[in-house]
């Protein structure tokens, strides 16, 4: 339980603050699907459903190609590398806000069999549902096969955090559970990462629906991308210690991209990679000198900055300039900012332009 | 060569590398900061950059290295000495988990009452003392170290278990608090909070060299011990109680630091190859201090190469240095 | 002088018994009894480590129990057949512990502590040993300086367990001899649990017999193996 907590923290903390740290092989082999932003996942619509390709990230694993389909037993071709998935009747366990919060979107919430923890879910309607006791918590550390059999779950949709050894994927097998990986945290685009909708579009028979809203937030997004937002670059703080050391985003991370939109800039944006680097406090204390703004410190409240490092009364922003963070909600943040961040975007654009009441910001908060 | 001599220089040796280390310490960092700068700092502190590097980040550090190297490795030595047990250690007793569980529970609670810094001081003190409490109270029923030694182990488990339930109901963000205090971490501390660490430090030094007498006739055993007037039930008590004030105060400011207390009593007994605790003592303080401040000065080092959490770095020079320290003394039994 | 009476001994119920026993300054008595027939059992409960069930032991005419653990520790030094918990220290420093009674809070070893421990090692012939690692030691210069110890403590009774166990029979004998001249030179009262029946009666020592039914009693010396070992069926 202990473990699990803390293991559930750190996903949440590694694709928040520090992104991945693989390196990215763009291709489009052994895949003749599409996509428009998201590196691992493409897709295309055939006569009997919509086909996924998901690339494994770590490129150790095949392409998965999967058919979604409401008539599985008109799929004859079988080939040995493509599976059929039976979108009939879906019901899913998933570890993810972020998918949760994803299939909420697309009001697909009856296909949710089971969650992460019950603590986690920002979603009313599904609270109501964990409460009522028809959600299942998958909570610790090892797969709950017994109760997802008998919650009648059919599908795993899993970030690839558990590899999938031989006696588990016999164990799925044999309950006739279908285990998909689902890589959106591994993006490095915004956009790629909520392209993902699609993948929940595709498997709970609401494709054209998730299309739709992804095509919605494309534009938006792309049309925030363009407003004005001050020209040059803004010199910011980014993240908070983690023991001895402070990690900031580096260049190519995902947190990174939203802030090359606002002109945003932090030191470790100067610096190649895809995941964060940590840094002494020395190095922050110098970099903080020339910061008005600190984005995404961790915590909700100034005092909570503290109690967990009392040094940032040291650093510039904590006590001259401001600070913005959404762990006032992290459970809203988790869930739904894969599928806003033109919001991410609009947010960080007022808290430049200073137009940060809290009225004014959907996921942030200014940290007091 | 007599024994004293070599003792005398050994320690001699240790105080001018500590001394050396403390000065390089001060000297490295990020920031260029000549020789006069540190010195200009530390006599005469304006508001300078150079000033802040020092006083706020670089001096409270080593410090706090310096302290918590000593604490830890004088609570051992008392915890090997009364299991008359080379593997016991402060965190073997549950007090380091006894000060983890009052923390978490503040962390996790949001209960303040005295104010952030003054409650983690009082509550990581009270827990150990709390632990170390509970312990005693085994200790006065039991009569076998190896038992006592059993119920510190189970314990440690029972509070793990309690604290992995309060997060798992806990909110996230109280989580997070908890998890980078688990961490470990020198650099938390203040520069105004370095002179209590250090009164309370010394305090458990002064204590524990009031118990020298009893500790060296601990060596022969406790049946021996007691044929040479040694009260057991007090020296348990008090090696408790000290072990419980020197690990708390340690804990509730840099969090668990793991391997220190276990290993440099070791370390110790083998370059000092006495069991009088007069020198093992004052050698715990300065061995041990040396061994937390070299690692500090390492992690400083390499911090623009790799990060090196503090824990895995007092492991990973300090478990080789242990395996082959007993290899070399092998012939060498109780 | 030490002395038991209507002693009743044992950790729950009594395990032995004895009418009265005493031990005078000067004394060098063996206790002699098979495995498990009680002999430690009566050393634990005669030095006060373990209360007795009923009876009365006393050391001086006050009872054992009335004497505080600093004050009986200089009356009665304890000896056993382990060389127990010292891996590393010098044999002045081991010798030293003997003087634990007698030092401040600080624990320091004054001039006159360490010349004591030169003393008591010079006593037992080891003197040359005393800068060496207990480490270093073989089983016979062990129990030298073990003695040694015991003597550094200056108490009027001594008490071994079984001291014997671990030697050859060279050095058994040389430890019988040490005893025997410490007893009369230093006017020790000198308790000796033992299974060396040979040299107990070559030495004509006076006896305390622990048989199995568990009554002990004195008993003069004697010089026949098969009359003593009947007496401790």
């Amino acid at each position: 339980m202990k473990k699990n907590s803390i293991k559930l923290l750190f996903i949440g903390f590694l694709f928040l603050f520090l992104g991945c740290n693989t390196s990215k092989t763009k291709g489009a082999d052994a895949t003749i699907g599409k996509s428009r932003y998201s590196q691992w996942l493409s897709y295309t619509k055939t006569e009997l459903g919509i086909k996924l390709f998901i690339k494994d990230p770590d490129g150790k694993a095949a392409t998965r190609i999967i058919l979604c389909t409401t008539h599985p037993e008109q799929v004859k071709s079988m080939s040995t590398t493509m599976e059929v998935l039976d979108i009939n009747k879906i019901r899913l366990a998933t570890n993810a806000a972020t998918h949760v919060g994803m299939l909420v979107s697309l009001n697909a919430r009856e296909c949710i069999g089971a969650v992460s923890l019950g603590k986690y879910l920002h979603d009313p309607t599904l609270k109501k549902q964990f409460k009522k006791d028809k959600l299942l918590e998958l909570g610790g550390t090892s797969i709950p096969f017994e109760s997802l059999s008998k919650k009648h779950i059919n599908v795993w949709v899993s970030a690839g955090m558990e590899p999938l050894d031989q006696a588990n994927e016999e164990r799925f097998k044999s309950l006739a559970i279908q285990w998909i990986p689902n890589y959106d945290w591994r993006e490095e685009h915004p956009l790629g990462k909520a392209e993902w909708l699609l993948f929940f579009g595709a498997i709970t028979n609401r494709f054209d629906e998730a299309q739709l809203q992804f095509n919605a937030i494309c534009k938006r997004y792309n049309k925030f991308k363009k407003l004005p937002k001050g020209n040059s670059c803004q010199k910011i703080l980014v993240g908070n210690f983690a023991g001895d050391y402070w990690y900031s985003p580096l260049q190519n991370s995902f947190q990174a991209r939203f802030f090359n939109q606002v002109d945003f800039c932090t030191f470790s944006m100067n610096y190649k990679g895809t995941g964060s680097m940590a840094v002494g406090a020395e190095r922050i204390y110098q970099e903080a000198e020339a910061c008005e703004l600190w984005l995404n410190p961790g915590f909700p409240t100034k005092q909570a900055i503290l109690n967990a490092f009392p040094k940032a009364i040291q650093l510039r922003p904590f006590t001259q300039g401001s600070i913005f963070c959404y762990s006032h909600d992290l459970n809203k943040f988790w869930e739904q900012s894969a599928l806003m961040p033109d919001i991410v975007l609009r947010d960080l654009i007022r808290i430049k332009q200073g137009n940060s009441a809290d009225a004014m910001l959907y996921f942030y908060r200014e940290v007091k | 060569m007599s024994q004293t001599k070599s003792h005398l220089i050994l320690l001699l040796s240790a105080g001018i590398l500590l001394l050396v280390v403390f000065l390089l310490y001060l000297k490295t960092g990020y920031f260029n900061t000549t020789w006069e700068h540190i010195f200009q700092a530390l006599t005469n502190p304006r508001d300078e950059v150079s000033s802040t590097v020092v006083w706020s980040f670089r001096l409270p550090r080593i410090l706090m290295a310096f302290l918590a190297g000593a604490a830890l490795s004088v609570a051992g030595m008392l915890m090997q000495n009364l299991f008359q047990n080379t593997l016991a250690g402060p965190d073997v007793l549950g007090i380091t988990s006894g000060s983890s569980l009052l923390v978490a529970l503040w962390m996790m609670t949001g209960i303040t009452a005295l104010g952030s810094t003054t409650d983690l001081i009082f509550l990581g003190i009270l827990g150990a003392m709390g632990m170390g409490s509970i312990m005693l109270l085994f200790a006065l029923k039991l009569r076998s170290a190896v038992h006592l030694l059993l119920i510190g182990l189970m314990l440690s488990s029972f509070i793990g278990a309690i604290i992995a339930i309060i997060q798992a109901s806990s909110a996230t963000q109280d989580l997070q608090q908890y998890v980078f205090w688990n961490f470990g971490s020198l650099q938390r501390v203040t520069i105004q909070q370095i002179p209590w660490i250090a009164i309370i430090t010394s305090l458990g030094v002064v204590l524990s060299l009031f118990q020298v007498r009893s500790l060296n006739a601990m060596v022969l055993g406790e049946e021996i011990a007691k044929s040479l007037g040694v009260s057991i039930r007090k020296v348990r008590i008090k090696s408790i109680l000290i072990a419980g004030i020197l690990t708390g105060v340690i804990t509730a400011f840099a969090g668990p630091i793991a391997f220190v207390g276990l290993a440099i009593p070791n370390v110790t007994k083998l370059l000092m190859k006495t069991q009088n605790h007069r020198v093992l003592l004052f050698s715990n303080i300065l061995f041990g201090a040396l061994f937390l401040g070299v690692c500090d000065f390492a992690i400083k080092l390499l911090e623009s190469y790799v990060a090196i959490p503090l824990n895995a770095l007092t492991a990973l020079l300090g478990v080789p240095f242990v395996g082959w320290m007993i290899l070399k003394n092998r012939h060498v039994t109780g | 002088m030490l002395q038991g009476k209507q002693l009743h001994i044992g950790y729950t119920q009594s395990i032995a018994s004895a009418e009265s026993l005493t031990l005078n300054p000067g004394d060098l008595v063996a206790l002699v009894g098979r495995n498990g027939s009680g002999k430690s059992t009566l050393l634990q409960s005669l030095r006060g480590s373990l209360p007795i069930l009923s009876g009365s032991v006393r050391i001086d005419g006050k009872e054992l129990s009335h004497w505080s653990p600093q004050s009986l520790a200089t009356k009665i030094a304890w000896l056993n057949a382990n060389f127990t918990g010292v891996s590393q220290l010098l044999v002045l420093d081991y010798v030293l512990l003997g003087r634990t009674p007698y030092l401040g809070i600080l624990g320091s070893a004054r001039k006159a502590d360490v010349e004591v421990a030169q003393q008591a090692l010079k006593h037992v012939g080891a003197e040359h040993l005393s800068q060496k690692l207990t480490s270093s030691l073989s089983d016979g210069e062990r129990q030298l300086v073990g003695l040694a110890r015991a003597l550094a403590q200056d108490t009027p009774f001594i008490f071994l367990d079984e001291p014997t166990a671990f030697l050859d029979f060279y050095h058994r004998k040389q430890l019988f001899t040490l005893l025997k001249e410490l007893a009369t030179s230093e006017q020790k009262g000198i308790l000796i649990s033992t299974h060396d029946l040979d040299l107990v009666l070559a030495f004509e020592l006076p006896l305390w017999l622990v048989p199995q039914d568990g009554i002990i009693r004195a008993h003069e010396p004697m010089q026949d193996r098969e009359a003593l070992e009947a007496l401790l069926v």
